[in-house]
């Protein structure tokens, strides 16, 4: 049997997780002991086992008034067949470590560090099947490095195609109303408590979609509707629970839709199993790729000269980016890196798989646990 | 392509490159001489004492001695060299990060505490200065040295050089045990130690904050469990260290054991004269030293490396706001338009959601409307701390960010409503805004906005020191003196940001009349809550949630009965929220 080099050498595995900052924890030696208590339960032998190779420490980060715990599994040294297990299982302790106390708060993040994260698709799936047996849900990753790896969640909108176009189902005419609802919500969350608020996009004959408010629950409560359309002048249709499982993928949470909406502050790039990010001016040369219709051309290369007189011309460049050859280089570098573009003798076209690439919201695990409430 | 971290270092010490090699020389030499010694030695010791040479004897002495006399000398003009060095290469450093760090926008300072700035510009750039100092010039002599003497070894006798390099191999094992251990750690200690830096300077910065809230105790034991943290991550990282060098050290000891067993069989079996064995014996000696010193300077590269990166990423920072080079220059007429401009701060919610006004030169402008509704934020687009995300800023009809920074901000003045005033004399603090302002300028600055009388109260008038052992100004007096600043500047666009809020009713009548010299001629905009303050704008907008509500002047928008009655008439708003509030819930119940 041929064995694959890369995977027949021990990866060593750097596994953080931070959790949730507190004004009130006090790192005391009680917990301190009891950390290394439970961390002494947990650790194992692992290959090459150093110093504090495989067994967790307890770490703190002061910001401001709030105290932030660090918990790392470090220098976790593993051969394949044993990966899993033992990723698991420092997913297990930090899970028991935050329930008894030992943290500032639950997990915020789960930071995994190990030699060319990024593309290491296989790494990448035993850990996430180790996510999924130690919290019982599923996991996506963000690549914060090329070594560095985010676990989070992520919900997919639409095409990145289609967000580059706006010709999807979310679309920023719809942002007032979105966000004229949120914000009320959130002032009268003990008025609305026993009703969940989400929306239906529709595809409709203009540019825009249609949005329809709508609320499930229980039963239908019109006072909740003469409430909501007094105040935000937006009238919030019932769905009945039995449809609305049904008929699931079709509604929207508030906040989903609002960052999908959104034209400023970046984009969240799912490739396969890895979500990137894409800062406004990267998202800016994108642009650069398509053409007047935006249309993205998908099997033409562009050169450095054509790329330069297109970037000098783009609306969808910042004008004190324009004319900066640096500007240009740099972001496609960082393209190219990324897997959205692809260059041969310096001419740079879109990745094959760009059709393929998702438009998502990437969360951090205490945020996702947050907007889940 | 973006250069290697090596390459960058390289690049950083390159103007330095001919006093490297000096320097380079200078060891070189003094390796030399130190291979020389034992050879000398071991004629002493072998052949001119046993054989009672009187001649030879003075002669290997003389010798020894001025070897040592030659050496002191080189290493006298080594180590001045290496000061000249490490002193540029600090200040260079710091230099320019400071430059860089004065380039970067708002944002940065916002998402960052002072004292973690501080550790990277101090403390990091010293590490690298350490490594590029001694480091990098330890580790090619070591190197060198290692090899001259395994070449020496080996022209001497083979058998003894294959035992002195057979226990390299556990040295090579030793590095890869510790090296990721030690960076590891020494990535946390720069961490520890910036958290540290951020929290004294965020305490001392909130003192008052501190003792009013009776936080003393509760900082105080904050800070020791961080140095507590520090100290135990410093102790671990030492222990690693010194377990390794302890272990570089016995794994010396045992390859000199093993040299001095082979080399011991020989002399007593006639292969080896007594005066080689001592050669012998005073090389595998030096050759286990440059080895033992590269595990040195690699324990000393891992926490340098670490400091490198830190100052790297402060250098590698883009500047939110980039300043064209070939930028409009010249004297502003202040005709500024805002058309449908967007903006968020990174990552956050839409802050300006399409908002649209124009003010012309002479014009004063207000905006109102509650917190949070992007009132600064339009500040701070105006004097560009921050670029628009959509839409255009059109000053004298053309996009802001086609003049250069240095233009705009040169005829803009802001007057917050939190005063700074550096630590110095009062005319200096006038003079900030014009350096080279002359005191008939800054008398008449300070006339305008009504300080002169009370500078000309304080003993030394003008000359009066400001700090915690000068003189202390109240509110409305601080207020004044940045008014002064601002206005000696005769700027084009004057943002006044809550500029007389926190004062009482008499220091702010001083401040408006001030501020009305300050508004002639020139385009200002105010950001206020009171009424009285912006009443008498040329045009008010009321903002509401990033969205422009109406523009108007004061009876207008009164009369429209829209937000900005509702901020200005409490009763009428209270009134119309309780008939809303009445209607909706009629309208529920009858649902």
């Amino acid at each position: 049997m041929i064995m694959d080099k890369r995977n027949a050498m021990p990866v060593i595995f750097d596994i953080t997780a931070h959790c949730e900052p507190s004004a009130h924890f006090k790192f005391t030696r009680r917990i301190r002991n009891d950390f290394d208590v439970l961390a002494g339960e947990y650790a194992q032998s692992t290959w090459m086992l150093g110093s504090y190779g495989g067994k967790a420490r307890l770490q703190t980060d002061v910001q401001g008034i709030g105290v932030a715990t660090r918990m790392e599994v470090g220098r976790l040294s593993l051969r394949q067949g044993r990966r899993k297990g033992l990723v698991q299982n420092a997913f297990e302790f930090f899970r028991e470590a935050c329930a008894k106390g030992l943290g500032s708060g639950p997990v915020e993040r789960i930071l995994m560090g190990f030699p060319n994260a990024s593309d290491r698709p296989q790494e990448r799936e035993l850990i996430r099947q180790a996510y999924v047996e130690a919290f019982k849900e599923e996991c996506a990753f963000l690549s914060r490095e090329q070594n560095l790896l985010e676990l989070g969640h992520c919900t997919v909108f639409q095409s990145v195609v289609q967000y580059l176009r706006e010709d999807g189902l979310y679309h920023s005419a719809h942002r007032d109303n979105i966000e004229q609802v949120q914000r009320h919500l959130h002032q009268e969350v003990g008025r609305y408590e026993n009703h969940k608020f989400y929306v239906r996009p529709e595809k409709a004959d203009g540019p825009v979609p249609k949005l329809d408010f709508c609320y499930t629950g229980d039963r239908a409560d019109r006072g909740v509707e003469a409430y909501i359309e007094g105040y935000t002048e937006v009238c919030p249709e019932f769905v009945d629970p039995v449809d609305f499982r049904r008929d699931r993928s079709r509604y929207v949470r508030l906040k989903d839709y609002e960052r999908a909406s959104r034209r400023f502050g970046g984009l969240w790039v799912l490739q396969g199993d890895l979500v990137r990010f894409l800062s406004p001016p990267q998202i800016g040369i994108l642009y650069l790729f398509f053409n007047e219709d935006l249309q993205p051309a998908l099997d033409a290369y562009f050169s450095w000269e054509q790329l330069r007189a297109l970037q000098e011309g783009s609306q969808h460049i910042d004008p004190s980016l324009r004319y900066s050859p640096t500007f240009l280089e740099v972001v496609l570098e960082g393209m190219t890196r990324g897997g959205f573009l692809v260059e041969r003798d310096g001419a740079y076209r879109l990745s094959p798989n760009f059709a393929g690439f998702q438009h998502v919201s990437f969360y951090e695990l205490g945020e996702y646990g947050r907007v889940n409430q | 392509m973006r250069e290697s971290l090596w390459g960058r270092v390289y690049h950083i010490a390159s103007p330095y490159k001919m006093r490297m090699v000096v320097s380079m020389a200078t060891l070189l030499v003094l390796t030399g001489l130190g291979l020389l010694s034992p050879i000398w030695m071991s004629i002493l010791i072998a052949e001119a004492l046993p054989g009672g040479d009187r001649e030879l004897f003075i002669h290997c002495i003389l010798i020894l001695a001025g070897i040592h006399i030659i050496t002191s000398l080189f290493s006298f003009i080594y180590s001045y060299q290496m000061r000249i060095l490490g002193g540029r290469l600090v200040f260079d450093l710091r230099r320019r990060m400071y430059d860089h760090l004065q380039k970067l926008s708002l944002g940065y300072y916002e998402s960052r505490s002072s004292g973690e700035i501080i550790s990277r510009m101090m403390n990091d750039v010293n590490a690298v200065t350490s490594l590029l100092t001694g480091t990098v010039l330890n580790t090619v002599i070591s190197s060198f040295k290692a090899l001259a003497l395994i070449g020496v070894l080996f022209y001497y006798n083979v058998t003894v050089a294959t035992v002195a390099i057979a226990v390299l191999p556990l040295h090579f094992l030793g590095y890869f045990f510790f090296r990721a251990r030690i960076s590891h750690l020494s990535w946390q200690s720069s961490e520890k130690m910036a958290q540290i830096y951020g929290k004294v300077s965020e305490v001392f910065g909130a003192i008052k904050m501190v003792k009013s809230h009776s936080g003393e105790r509760r900082e105080s034991r904050s800070l020791i469990s961080q140095m507590r943290e520090s100290y135990e991550i410093d102790l671990h990282s030492g222990n690693l260290s010194k377990i390794w060098g302890q272990a570089t050290g016995n794994i010396s000891y045992a390859g000199e054991v093993l040299v001095m067993l082979v080399c011991g069989f020989a002399v007593l079996g006639q292969e080896l004269t007594l005066q080689k064995y001592i050669m012998l014996m005073s090389y595998v000696a030096m050759l286990y030293a440059p080895i033992s010193e590269l595990i040195g300077v690699v324990q000393q590269i891992l926490p340098a490396k670490v400091g490198i990166r830190r100052v790297f990423e402060v250098l590698d920072t883009a500047p939110e706001v980039v300043d064209l080079p070939d930028g409009l220059r010249g004297t502003l007429r202040g005709d500024i338009e805002f058309r449908n401009v967007s903006f968020a701060y990174a990552q956050g919610d839409q802050v300006l959601r399409n908002v649209s006004f124009a003010a012309q030169n002479g014009e004063v402008v207000a905006f109102v409307g509650p917190s949070g509704s992007g009132k600064t934020t339009i500040a701070n687009l105006i004097a560009r701390f921050y670029d628009r995300n959509e839409g255009q800023i059109l000053i004298d009809g053309r996009d802001i960010q086609e003049y250069q920074l240095r233009t705009l901000r040169d005829q803009t003045s802001m007057v917050l409503q939190e005063t700074y005033l550096f630590r110095g004399t009062l005319l200096d603090n006038i003079r900030y805004g014009k350096p080279d302002a002359t005191m008939e300028e800054i008398e008449t600055a300070a006339r305008q906005a009504n300080a002169h009388e009370f500078i000309c109260t304080l003993p030394d008038g003008y000359r009066s020191i400001l700090g915690s052992n000068g003189t202390r100004l109240s509110g409305g007096q601080r207020q004044r003196i940045a008014i002064a600043r601002a206005l000696i500047r005769d700027p084009k666009i004057l943002i006044l940001d809550e500029a007389t809020s926190a004062l009482d009713t008499v220091s702010e009548a001083k401040v408006q009349e001030a501020l009305q010299h300050l508004m002639k001629d020139r385009t200002t905009f105010v950001i206020a809550h009171r009424l009285s303050t912006i009443k008498n704008a040329d045009k008010i907008v009321v903002l509401n949630e990033g969205r422009v509500e109406g523009i108007g002047s004061h009876e207008a928008l009164f009369a429209e009965d829209g937000l900005y009655r509702e901020l200005y008439d409490p009763e009428w708003a209270k009134k119309r929220s309780t008939l809303r509030e009445e209607r909706i819930r009629r309208l529920a119940e009858v649902a």
